[in-house]
């Protein structure tokens, strides 16, 4: 669960500071499926950074799983990113000359809680779930981008966490394709796994449970 | 183990040009040991030949088409002349070795007898004990200097034995009494040059070599037992502190006449030019060699922190974090240096153990761990640079920055 209290972010511009995020007050409930919509500038990427513990606020309070992160150490965030969060980015975020099967199993590398044998095994059921699992040897750069974006949701859902966190997870793609990863993060949210998704599009917002809307820096 | 993967995997991208660094580097840091070994040697010469007695002395060679052909007649000749130059007023004595060699340890030894001129000449050699000042030979035991690195472990006031090779192959076995040790790097008195050019380091020669003084028990003794070369065709003439210039003269013109000599300021003039001329410009080509790898491992580290820097977000997004990204980056970037500076270790290590096991000769150059502790000062301070830049870099450009950079893109 995400709780959000209060939350207010600023971005220093020359002299003269930027309210980001103003006051945001947002649950999100294990099992959930959310939309992050709002235009460009509104804040809701300045929102993902800091749910995904990527980037820091400046007041207000933000629990992951009962966890306040806030004055929490770059190693602690680090494993929490690890454990409790799975991203899908616009871009893939993949290491585009490595194979698929280093790409999904790069989470795995930063704990302990596995082998190199079981991290091979999570990483070849993560690419059957997301109906892969062939493409497991070759390099990430020779794949579409459907494909792209699939390696990334098995990457994100590896190392079984809390929340996916997913950013214009489908901006890059075509329409059909956009439709296939939609149903595949409709698939895994069937299973139980809470998926928060920024988004301008609003057909991906209303394909999901539940939708907020951020203006100016605020939800409403 | 999966970290090493991990770095391993990421490594590997950069391979070729790391492997082409590694080669470059330790090609520079190998080439600059052997001129600095060549610069101590030739420094620690010059130490030693800088002392009050050599500095009022000539050194003279004999010419040697001169010298009849029989061996019986050369020698007789040879100490004529020898003692011609010492029965001239104004001189003081003659620096002279005897020589021949035997076995220690199954290694072959140098054996050298030392005059009283002698040891005043080469006096700044010994580090530990004494010369044979109290002569206390009893039962055929003579007291030795000892010099060389198969010495070692031999300490003042042991009895070693050594054995002699004489004239008809036979072995004697002989036991000595150390009395003192040369100073390391184990230079010992050597008078086989003969030029007008002669500088410091032509009179010191890295050996195994026991020294026996230069008396007449031990002479009578190794005379028995081995075969001692008397012949001396160089060796420096000393004068003594009262001798005028126009003494100094006759002995001059006397040893023109024999064959030629090198005055004391010629030789210490030779040094200095030996190392003006031929050490510092011997030194530039592994000095420039050094820079230009450093350079390029400074252009290399930034350059591949720049390029790194997306994947290293990638990873932190997975949930690594900035410290073990900046780990990764260090690895990577240090890991040249790290591999130059061992294979520099390991072969200082490996000439270090020839010298000492013999199979290498010396060859006018101090190799020792100093030259170890030259290259890993020269890795700390590499490491130290290459790490500066990328950590400027890195904290520039956050994960978070280049995120929100892609994301603009």
């Amino acid at each position: 669960m995400i709780e959000i209290l209060k939350l207010n972010k600023y971005y220093k511009i020359g002299n003269s500071k930027f309210h980001a995020l103003k006051d945001i007050d947002l649950d999100i409930k294990d099992g959930e499926m959310l939309a992050v919509t709002g235009k460009s500038g509104a804040g809701k990427s300045t929102l993902m950074n800091i749910i995904g513990l990527l980037d820091s606020y400046d007041s207000g309070s933000l629990k992951i799983d009962g966890v306040e992160v806030s004055g929490l150490r770059d190693g602690r965030l680090a494993k929490l990113r690890n454990e409790k969060i799975g991203f899908v980015m616009q871009d893939f975020s993949l290491l585009e000359h490595k194979s698929v099967l280093m790409n999904v199993m790069l989470p795995l590398y930063f704990n302990n809680r596995y082998n190199f044998r079981e991290m091979k095994k999570l990483a070849m059921d993560a690419l059957k779930k997301v109906g892969i699992t062939e493409q497991a040897q070759k390099k990430a750069s020779q794949l579409s981008g459907g494909q792209k974006q699939r390696v990334a949701v098995a990457r994100a859902i590896i190392n079984e966490p809390s929340f996916i966190l997913a950013d214009e997870p489908t901006g890059a793609l075509d329409t059909k394709t956009s439709a296939e990863i939609m149903e595949l993060f409709k698939n895994l949210n069937d299973d139980g796994k809470t998926i928060i998704i920024i988004t301008h599009d609003m057909n991906i917002a209303a394909s999901c449970q539940r939708k907020i809307e951020i203006s100016d820096g605020g939800i409403i | 183990m999966k970290r090493l993967h991990l770095f391993f995997s990421s490594f590997s991208q950069n391979l070729f040009s790391s492997l082409m660094l590694v080669v470059i580097t330790s090609v520079a840091l190998i080439s600059v040991q052997n001129v600095v070994g060549q610069y101590r040697y030739i420094n620690h010469s010059k130490y030693i030949i800088d002392n009050e007695y050599l500095k009022n002395s000539d050194y003279f060679m004999l010419d040697i088409s001169f010298l009849p052909p029989e061996y019986d007649k050369q020698l007789e000749y040879s100490n004529n002349i020898r003692e011609n130059i010492s029965a001239f007023n104004g001189v003081e004595g003659i620096a002279y070795t005897q020589n021949s060699t035997a076995v220690y340890r199954s290694t072959n030894i140098n054996l050298s007898m030392y005059n009283e001129s002698m040891r005043k000449a080469f006096k700044k050699q010994l580090s530990e004990g004494e010369w044979f000042k109290s002569q206390t030979e009893t039962d055929n035991i003579p007291n030795v200097v000892i010099c060389g690195a198969i010495f070692d472990d031999i300490s003042i006031g042991s009895d070693i034995t050594i054995k002699l090779y004489g004239n008809n192959h036979e072995i004697t076995e002989q036991i000595v009494h150390v009395i003192g040790k040369i100073a390391y790097p184990y230079l010992s008195a050597d008078y086989n040059t003969i030029s007008e050019n002669v500088s410091a380091q032509n009179f010191l020669v890295q050996a195994n070599i026991v020294i026996f003084d230069d008396n007449k028990q031990t002479k009578d003794l190794l005379d028995k037992h081995t075969i001692l070369s008397s012949l001396s065709f160089s060796y420096f003439v000393l004068y003594k502190t009262d001798c005028t210039p126009s003494q100094k003269e006759k002995v001059r013109d006397y040893m023109d006449s024999t064959g030629s000599y090198a005055e004391y300021d010629k030789i210490l003039y030779n040094t200095e030019k030996e190392i003006r001329e031929n050490i510092v410009k011997q030194m530039i080509t592994p000095i420039f060699l050094l820079i230009i790898s450093t350079v390029l491992l400074i252009s290399i580290a930034t350059l591949n922190t720049y390029k790194k820097l997306r994947e290293h977000t990638i990873y932190y997004l997975c949930g690594c974090s900035k410290k073990i990204s900046f780990g990764y980056l260090f690895c990577e970037i240090s890991i040249i240096t790290f591999v130059a500076t061992l294979i520099n270790i390991i072969y200082v290590s490996y000439i270090i153990n020839l010298y000492k096991s013999g199979q290498m000769g010396y060859n006018k150059s101090i190799v020792d761990y100093n030259n170890i502790f030259l290259s890993i000062v020269y890795c700390i301070f590499t490491v130290l640079i290459t790490i500066i830049l990328p950590f400027f870099v890195y904290r520039k450009n956050t994960p978070i920055e280049i995120y929100r950079r892609n994301r603009n893109d």
